[in-house]
């Protein structure tokens, strides 16, 4: 009896498990998913001979990636499922007979996320990045589609925002592989200080370096628990006090194209300074850890009024609200942007960015570069730009002399955290084609912070350096951008700092010589090369 | 006798043929098909994956058409200083890991045993194996909070008493060491469910007689459980010098900062950024078949040791 009932029980699992088997694999040959990917014929190539969809038909799905940047406030609702990818649906997605579906990924892995998702064959069909190489890499690998006929076909309004201009800055090979987003401002990098920690120890703005450093000195002394200098403290955000140190008589245009940042005349001198702040507890102690890490730390400490100093991206502290948060926990909280970083000339040379942003790429195994052309376009439209950017008149933001202006309340609050991933061909908020200074003020959107804003973004512009262009692609470059990158933005970052003082000469040394070696010196000498043959 | 009713069945299974066999137990090999089949798809099937390794492989040609290039790829990791540390590195943390946090499992083991108050006993054994259960990113994240220089707990609380911070994620030795200890806490009492069943397998009545010489507890424990369990203690040794060569990528990379690279830096994090980050995929792939050979060969010199030692191999 008891062996009897022993083998229906593993006969009974058998079935089942036999029947859960042919039910999943026969599960997996309807999705749709899978589909596109094995039947990738010529018809990217040319949009025309494509049947137009007949309105009757199931809706197409076009999948857009988002970022996540884990920074939803308490209140707000998920990114895939608000305002903005509700407005996209029903204003651009129902009347095109298209499901827009949200693909996110973590703003700090984008580019590795990326690449997992373009080798797979499963990445959304409209995806980006900032990386110029991997584009370059993908374009050189012939995984992307062309955009240039669509964009022709269907992207008059695009074509308005985008001038000529910022589009050559999707060119690769002669082709417009991707769309460029069009960057408003071009300051990248603003340094702020605790006016009220100044006026408190009756010091001066700090004007200089020396200054600067006196500063948080004092600083230190009279508030040991707090940071002197935190903000985000990086390769990137250091850019303004790097170049400051650059002995620029001694730099050529070609230098300044060509040579790796290590290399330039003073740049040891940079992170001997950087070394002293570090050695003298000036700067956060536990700066490594946020590198390359989703560590929100450095709002935490700015909020709870821990942060005498830091430098941000531009106007960063309006838009991703934590200003506002910090003058909520401490009422006399006040803040002046500062531009002490000086060189030898008394300049105060810093990187400013091209205008050109995020490339936006469409993978050779999408079929939806149509509809990826289509969305950007009707984006593209004023009306829509100011939807995307601002939310809901009367909720979020109101027109202030034909501006708008974002409200001081939680509806903007909780909404308004990262419009800017979702209107993704601005960098910066948009209201004219003409006219700059309506852009800036527009991006002075909160009323309460405008005067932060416009010093923001003229003390992180001012003396501004671009990089020459070269359009040839640097092939040592696309094979190694990233690992020379790595190495620089963190491990040499962070390793030279942290270096005890008396070891620092010796650790920059090695640590430059390394990078040279490991690919430093390749690239250089062909960047050193296809920039003479261009301006030659 | 015993003997007798289990000579039946044991006679029938013989006498009838192979594949009657089979079709008298055709739902059990049913049920091992599933296995067979993760086995296939997730083992088998990626290992021809491994032509990636002599291959200019090219993402969206895919694997086939990409040209071959024989052992360039091998040449250049050789090349690559980084790779000879991350190597080291991997030596080392392996190593250490099993010099100091091999023992701690037998002692708890040890010590559990001799616990006479059995809901102590249990509730013990618990606590000390649900760390288990957490995974690297929740521990990675706990790290950073409790010991951050600045702001993490443990250091807050150390300056509260009038201390100097204990750069416990931002120094190398001190890294070395927490990765360790996070190591321990979340493995060591998972580590002595092995040696506790072992201990039950000992007879009973050797303590008795030891009892009745007036042998005390540790006389106990040295003469009677440690040889008692010495078979699984070996057993467990071996299978790990046989991983030597492999390591996970969750704990050195979570606990990990670029400010401790040159010791955290280890072959699968090196992989996850030649091959992941940098989308070199050819030289990771060289990279994890160079990892996966080492691996064979302690593997194998594990067993031969295993066979002159304990008179029987792994497998």
């Amino acid at each position: 009896m008891r062996k009897k009932s022993q083998k229906w029980l593993v006969m009974t699992a058998a079935i089942i498990l036999v029947v859960s088997i042919i039910a999943g694999c026969s599960g997996k040959a309807n999705d749709p998913v899978n589909s596109p990917s094995t039947s990738n014929t010529g018809s990217n190539e040319k949009p025309a001979d494509k049947p137009k969809d007949e309105p009757k038909k199931d809706p197409v799905t076009l999948k857009i990636e988002l970022f996540d940047r884990n920074n939803t406030p308490a209140g707000g609702d998920p990114i895939t499922n608000n305002f903005f990818t509700k407005y996209v649906q029903e204003n651009f997605g129902d009347p095109n007979n298209i499901k827009i579906e949200w693909v996110t990924v973590p703003r700090s892995e984008e580019v590795d996320k990326l690449n997992v998702l373009m080798a797979a064959n499963q990445a959304p069909d409209l995806v980006f990045t900032y990386d110029t190489s991997t584009v370059e890499r993908y374009v050189r690998d012939g995984g992307l589609t062309e955009l240039g006929p669509y964009i022709d076909q269907f992207g008059e309004n695009l074509k308005k925002v985008l001038n000529e201009d910022v589009l050559s800055y999707g060119v690769f090979q002669d082709k417009q592989y991707s769309i460029v987003a069009k960057r408003v401002i071009s300051a990248q990098v603003s340094t702020f200080i605790r006016q009220d920690w100044l006026d408190e120890l009756s010091l001066p703005v700090p004007t200089t370096t020396d200054e600067f450093y006196d500063t948080l000195v004092a600083f230190k002394k009279a508030k040991p628990k707090a940071i002197a200098y935190g903000g985000q403290t990086d390769f990137f955000h250091m850019s303004a006090l790097r170049y400051s140190f650059w002995e620029w008589d001694k730099i050529s245009d070609e230098d300044l194209f060509a040579n790796p940042d290590w290399v330039m005349p003073g740049n040891k001198n940079a992170f001997q300074f950087l070394n002293k702040l570090y050695n003298e507890g000036l700067i956060d102690k536990d700066f490594p850890l946020g590198i390359g890490k989703d560590t929100n730390q450095f709002q935490k400490n700015m909020v709870n009024s821990l942060i005498g100093a830091g430098s941000t991206n531009t106007n960063e502290p309006v838009y991703m609200g934590y200003l506002a948060e910090l003058m909520t926990n401490d009422a006399n909280a006040k803040i002046t942007l500062i531009d002490p970083f000086k060189d030898s000339r008394g300049k105060t040379p810093k990187p400013s960015y091209t205008p050109n942003g995020i490339y936006i790429i469409v993978p050779k195994t999408s079929q939806r570069a149509e509809e990826v052309v289509k969305y950007l376009d009707w984006m593209s439209k004023p009306e829509n730009i100011v939807r995307m950017q601002n939310g809901t008149e009367g909720e979020t933001f109101e027109y202030v002399d034909g501006i708008p202006k974002t409200l001081d309340n939680d509806a903007a609050k909780n909404l308004l955290f990262n419009y800017f991933d979702y209107c993704i061909i601005l960098n910066g908020k948009y209201v004219s084609n003409d006219d700059n200074l309506l852009n800036i003020a527009a991006n002075a959107s909160d009323p309460i912070y405008k005067d932060f804003t416009i010093a923001s973004i003229d003390t992180g512009s001012k003396d501004g350096v671009v990089k020459p262009r070269v359009l040839a692609p640097i092939e040592s470059e696309i094979k190694l951008a990233t690992t020379l990158k790595k190495k620089s933005e963190e491990d040499m970052f962070v390793k030279i700092i942290t270096a005890k003082p008396e070891k620092f000469d010796a650790v920059y040394e090695a640590e430059v010589k390394d990078y040279m070696k490991i690919g430093g010196q390749e690239v250089m000498d062909e960047k050193k090369a296809k920039y003479q043959a261009q301006y030659k | 006798m015993q003997l007798t009713p289990n000579t039946k069945p044991l006679t029938k299974t013989i006498s009838s043929s192979p594949v009657k066999t089979f079709f008298n137990n055709w739902q059990l090999y049913i049920l091992i098909l599933l296995p067979m089949i993760y086995f296939i798809t997730f083992k088998y099937v990626p290992m021809l994956g491994v032509v990636v390794a002599f291959k200019d492989y090219n993402v969206f040609k895919g694997i086939f058409d990409s040209q071959w290039i024989g052992f360039d790829a091998f040449r250049e990791i050789f090349r690559m200083d980084a790779f000879i540390k991350a190597i080291r590195n991997t030596f080392v943390l392996n190593l250490l890991d099993l010099v100091v946090g091999f023992p701690i499992p037998i002692i708890l083991a040890l010590l559990l045993n001799e616990v006479r108050v059995k809901w102590f006993k249990r509730s013990a054994q618990t606590l000390l194996y649900l760390p288990h259960f957490i995974s690297w990113v929740f521990i990675g994240g706990m790290a950073t909070q409790l010991l951050a220089t600045n702001s993490g707990s443990v250091n807050i609380f150390l300056n509260s008493l009038g201390f100097e911070s204990i750069p416990f994620l931002s120094d190398k030795t001190h890294w070395v060491m927490t990765y360790l200890a996070a190591g321990f806490w979340r493995e060591a009492g998972w580590g002595t469910i092995l040696y506790l069943a072992a201990l039950t397998g000992i007879n009973k009545e050797l303590y008795e007689a030891a009892d009745v010489d007036g042998a005390t507890r540790l006389r106990k424990m040295w003469h009677i459980t440690l040889p008692g369990i010495k078979p699984t203690i070996v057993i467990l040794l071996i299978l790990n010098v046989g991983h030597m060569a492999a390591i996970g990528f969750d704990r050195p990379f979570l606990l990990g900062n670029p400010g401790v690279r040159d010791v955290s830096e280890v072959i699968s994090t090196y992989v996850y950024t030649v091959g992941i980050q940098s989308a070199r995929y050819t030289i990771a792939t060289a990279i994890g078949l160079f990892q996966a050979i080492i691996g064979l060969i302690f593997l194998l010199s594990a067993d031969f040791i295993s066979r002159k030692v304990n008179d029987q191999g792994i497998w």
